[in-house]
Formats: structure tokens, sequence, C-alpha cells
């Protein structure tokens, strides 16, 4: 068979870059009784359903990519009449200790805030101080497997528990709040959470079928409602990258940093905010420079704005005269 | 611009300051080294640097130049409480706290710290709110301060709408908070003064700007790897939002001198005039592409001398 154009894209991407580059990228079908529009423009799309991976089986460290896990987790938790989105949470002064991203750690110790708005500061600036709040918020609404276990223990054991619900099998999370700052370039996996690519964007494929679909919604202990609130949360990210070219569709999408390590995981959105697209990219070993001085990172992040034009260009081809 | 095999510049490259004179069309900047003790002497580099410009993203600056002034002589102003709400959110065009629920209570110095490190125009329309009431002129204020800085060039208009208090027109926050005109020039000897001049107004301000969060333009490319970065302060320019009917975007961007290495502290202004139209998102990510150039050919240039 032909390799398609973004088929092709891709692989010269991950063939060329100075770093390791793991992705799936998966195209969606349309909504279960909705109207599929022709191509536009005479011009062939892939087939839906297509699924385009290189190393997407290799375990990567997931760093905030994780965060689309944990806010479904806490959802499924709302949705079971366990948690409240109206609890309040408080950010303490030792809740801030070594937290390198996101806006609270900025601010005054004391600050009140929703259940509701933790999620949103976890999944807009993927603030670690919110991060922490929502486990805590989640350790108090599970109870542990074993007598002896802490709350924090608690909450992300359900948390692991829920990702292998959703069909998440390599995906471990080892910490609720990841120590970026403590960790060497070269630092090891084992301590710390870790996905594949795989994983990541068969949750985001479950996540987009939900939208529309209750039974799909339910897998994930989810509704529909559900589903289109948490993706609405990931389009208002403050950082994005897949989406930052892009003019002809949207991306909800959720980025991850490590030392060594950049992510990006998303759905490409139609004008609608129909989901077009599920795709999860990992960038690995990238170098803290290129030989002509260039961070490595703002390479990694042309790479990715390369692979959200090039979904554009497959699920949205370029209508011409 | 690198371009790294892709079809147009979707990201920063290497290049030298004079390069940059050249080959960024529309580019204006000004880049000094203002020369600390026992730091090495760097020649200043200009390119258009007496040209006029919007604001376009450095409001929020003169805007933090205003607090601070006002903080001098209201000494609690920075813990008053300043509530987040509904009407703030339903104006802001720019930042998370838009995306938010219920109200939320900081404090003026949280307030200020995430307008300018976040560009949160809730925050922006909340504050000058609150700086209304309690009968401050911040327009009359930003104006004096900018005229006690000798920033001759630099003409402050008004405060952005939302901020205007006009019940029969709203109007929008862009993270701005005031609207006016300024120079590459005037942004760098601002600059200059905030890191020389050692007042404890100038101390906030390097302060807030110290908190600029995954900043876009000219701190967008510098050497680092991770969450760490060269010591840098710039404010948030993320989005490089363009407001309608305002052209281009500007950065700010100062390097603190480098006792150990001897470096020189190093100031940067500039302005892009995101010339193309058609293509807002390819726009922005070129302007940024090449003011991440020049915070990073800045930064390479204290070195090299």
């Amino acid at each position: 068979m032909e390799p398609t154009a973004l088929e092709r894209r891709l692989t010269a991407l991950a063939d060329t870059a100075p770093f390791a580059l793991h992705y799936q990228v998966r195209l969606l079908g349309p909504a279960p009784g909705a109207a599929r529009t022709a191509p536009a423009g005479g011009l062939p799309t892939p087939a839906e359903g297509l699924t385009l991976s290189s190393g997407a089986d290799v375990v990567v460290p997931s760093f905030s990519t994780r965060k689309v896990g944990v806010l479904c987790a806490a959802l499924a938790l709302v949705r079971a009449g366990r948690l409240d989105l109206d609890r309040r949470l408080t950010v303490t002064e030792d809740l801030k200790d070594g937290v390198q991203a996101g806006i609270m750690r900025n601010l005054s110790a004391g600050i009140e805030l929703s259940l509701r708005d933790c999620l949103v500061q976890m999944m807009a600036t993927s603030d670690n101080i919110c991060t922490q709040l929502v486990f805590e918020a989640i350790g108090s609404a599970v109870d542990p497997v074993l007598p002896g276990t802490s709350a924090e223990e608690a909450a992300l054991q359900y948390v692991n528990d829920y990702c292998a619900w959703a069909g998440m099998g390599a995906t471990w999370h080892r910490e609720t709040f990841p120590r970026t700052g403590d960790l060497t370039w070269s630092h090891p996996l084992d301590a710390i959470t870790v996905t594949t690519a795989a994983d990541q964007c068969h949750l985001l494929a479950s996540l987009a079928r939900g939208v529309s679909d209750e039974e799909a919604a339910a897998a994930l202990q989810l509704t529909p409602e559900d589903c289109r609130y948490a993706v609405e949360l990931m389009r208002g990210i403050h950082t994005p990258r897949l989406g930052a070219a892009t003019g002809r569709i949207g991306f909800a999408e959720k980025n991850g940093r490590g030392l060594r390590s950049l992510s990006q995981v998303g759905l490409a959105l139609d004008g609608d905010g129909t989901p077009l697209a599920a795709l999860a990219v990992f960038a690995e070993s990238i170098p803290t420079r290129l030989p002509d001085g260039l961070p490595g990172r703002n390479a990694v992040f042309e790479a990715f704005a390369a692979v959200g034009l090039a979904v554009q260009d497959a699920v949205s081809p370029l209508v011409t005269a | 611009m690198s371009g790294h095999g892709s079809p147009r510049p979707l990201g920063p490259g290497v290049v030298s300051l004079q390069d940059l004179t050249t080959s960024a069309p529309g580019l204006r900047f000004t880049v000094r080294f203002p020369t600390a003790p026992g730091n090495a002497h760097r020649a200043a580099v200009a390119h258009g640097a007496e040209d006029r410009h919007p604001l376009a993203g450095t409001g929020k600056l003169f805007l933090a130049v205003a607090v601070a002034q006002l903080a001098e002589h209201a000494s609690e102003l920075l813990g008053q409480p300043v509530t987040i709400r509904g009407e703030h959110r339903a104006a802001a065009r720019s930042g998370t706290l838009r995306r938010m629920g219920g109200e939320l209570q900081l404090t003026v110095d949280d307030a200020i710290a995430l307008v300018v490190g976040t560009g949160d125009a809730a925050c922006v329309v909340a504050l000058l709110e609150l700086l209304t009431a309690r009968g401050a002129d911040v327009l009359g204020e930003a104006r004096r301060a900018v005229a006690g800085l000798g920033l001759d060039a630099t003409t402050l208009t008004a405060l952005e709408p939302a901020a205007r208090g006009d019940a029969d027109a709203p109007g929008e926050s862009w993270g701005e908070g005031l609207l006016g005109t300024t120079t590459t020039a005037d942004l760098c000897t601002l600059l200059e003064r905030l890191a020389t001049d050692g007042t404890v107004r100038s101390e906030r301000i390097l302060g807030w700007m110290d908190t600029a969060f995954e900043p876009a333009g000219l701190a967008s490319a510098l050497p680092g790897f991770g969450p760490r970065t060269i010591p840098h302060r710039t404010v948030s320019g993320f989005e490089l939002l363009r407001p309608p009917g305002v052209p281009g975007c500007a950065s700010v961007l100062l390097l603190p001198a480098d006792v150990g290495t001897g470096r020189p502290a190093a100031c940067v202004a500039a302005y892009h005039p995101r010339t193309r139209t058609e293509d807002p998102a390819g726009s922005a990510l070129e302007a940024g592409a090449v003011l991440g150039s020049l915070g990073l050919a800045a930064a390479r240039a204290r070195d090299v001398g």
C-alpha cells in the first residue's frame, strides 16, 4: 500500500529530528449518525481509523501528559458522586516546595480554589500545586485497598487502577508530584511516572468517542458531557504546540516537560469542536543544544508544530481553486 | 531562521545581532549591555530604535511601573485583597483566570504578578477597578512615571476599554492595562533603569518579571533545557496576542549580569510588525521565531563580545 502524505511527513520528521520521536496518530471516524462531508478540494484523505505509529510502545516518561488520565479519573469520581467540583481546596506554603510548573507557586499561600478551578489550572498551565490538590481530593474520595495506606498512596493507586481500566497497560503513576527540578538529564525511568505514546493516544481516542457516544463514555466511567468538559479544559492550554501554526483546525492538547523529554498529546478538532484525530508525540533524548547553538527544546517545539500542520493537511485539506 | 526542514519558519534560529538588522523585515530592536563593575563592555546594537510602535504587549510593564509607584505612597497597597469575579473574566481575552469559575481572592501583589507573568486580563480589569475605587489615577501615575524616567518617545493614551468603567461600553482587556506608543529605545532605557537604579520600586517590578510563565517572544529560545533556563526577566507574551486594530507585538528581556563568568547584563527590547495578516497563526509563530532568535543572539553576544 502507498504511504499516505501524512505518513510520509511524519516519517520524515522522525527520521531527521535530532532527537528520538515516538508518536501515534489515529484518525477518527465520524460520530455515530453524523453526516460525513466529502474531502474538500477533491484531495484524497487518509482512511478513517488509520493509525500511524513510530516507537509508540516504547516506555517513556509521561511528565505532565499524565494529567489527561488524572483529569478523567477525577471526573469519574465526580460522576460517581464521590467528589464535588465545588469542593474548596487551599493552596498552602508546603505545596509550593519544589514546584516549577504553573502559576500558583508565585501567589500568596492561603488562596482557596474549587476542585473545578484546580482542574482548569492543572490542564491550562500544568499547575503542579493544583495537581497536588486534585490528588488530595481524590485521596479523600477513595478507599484504600489495604489498611494503613495513606490517602496519597490511595489516590495514586486509584489513578493507576483507572488507567488500567481505561486500557492503558503501560502507564504507571509513581508520584503525585514529580520533582523534575531534582532530576539530572540522564535520570533513570524507574522512579517517575511512565507511559507510551500508544497508551496516551488510546485514552484520547476513547475520550473523543465518548464526546458523542454514551457507551464509549461509560467505558471511561464518564458521560458525553464529562468527555466534552475534559476536551474543553484541554482547549484552554496556555502553551499550545500542536496547534501553534494551524488555522483550519484546532487542538485540545496537553504538554509534558522533563529534562531530556518534551511531549504533546491532544485531539485535532474541526470548527465545531468535533474530534478528527487523536495524537501523542513524545520527544526523547533531546540534546540541550544543537551543534549550531540552538536549544534542543526549540527544535522539538518546531517538530510539534510541524506534526500539527501535517495532521491538519490530512484531516482538513486546503481547498484550492 | 532555522526552519529545520519545515517549508516556513516554525521556530527560532541562530543568527548574530548584526544579521538581524537585515534578515528580519520590519523588526525593530535595541540591545544594550549596561556595564557593571567587573564586567566586560559590549557594544550596543540597534535597528529602528527610535521608530514609534504600539505598546503591543508591553503595556503591562508600564502598568507594573504605575502600580509599583502607587505602592511607594501607600505601603499597604500590595497586600490589599482583589476579588476576581465573573464580570472581570467576561471582559478578559487573555490569561487563564478567565477560564475559572467562582470568585477568587488574590492580593494586589498577586494580581499584578499574574498580569506581568501571564498577561492575565481578568486581573487587569479587577486591579484597575480596585485602584480606581481607591481614588488612584493609574493613567496619570503611569504618565508621571514615564516622564520621570525620561522616556520622551513614549505616549500613554488610555486605559484599556474594559478598565474605563463605562457601563454602556464594557469593552475588553488583552492583559495590557494601558494603551499607547513607545520605541524600543525607550523600552530598553526602562529596562536599564530597572536593572541598575536599585530602588524598591525597581526591585518589585523585577520580581514580577521574574515570574513570567512560559514566556514567548525574546525569552522563548534562551539557553537551557527542561525547566532550566539562564536567569532572565521578561513579561508574558506566550500568546503574542494582537488585539483588534493593534498591529505587531513587542517584547522585552533583561539578562542579569553573571559575575562568575564576567558576562555583562543585557537589556533587549523589540517590536515585530507581524505583517502576515492573512495567516494569524503563522504570523504569530513567525514573530515568535524572530524574537526568540534575537533573544538568543543577545545572550550569545554576551559571551563573544
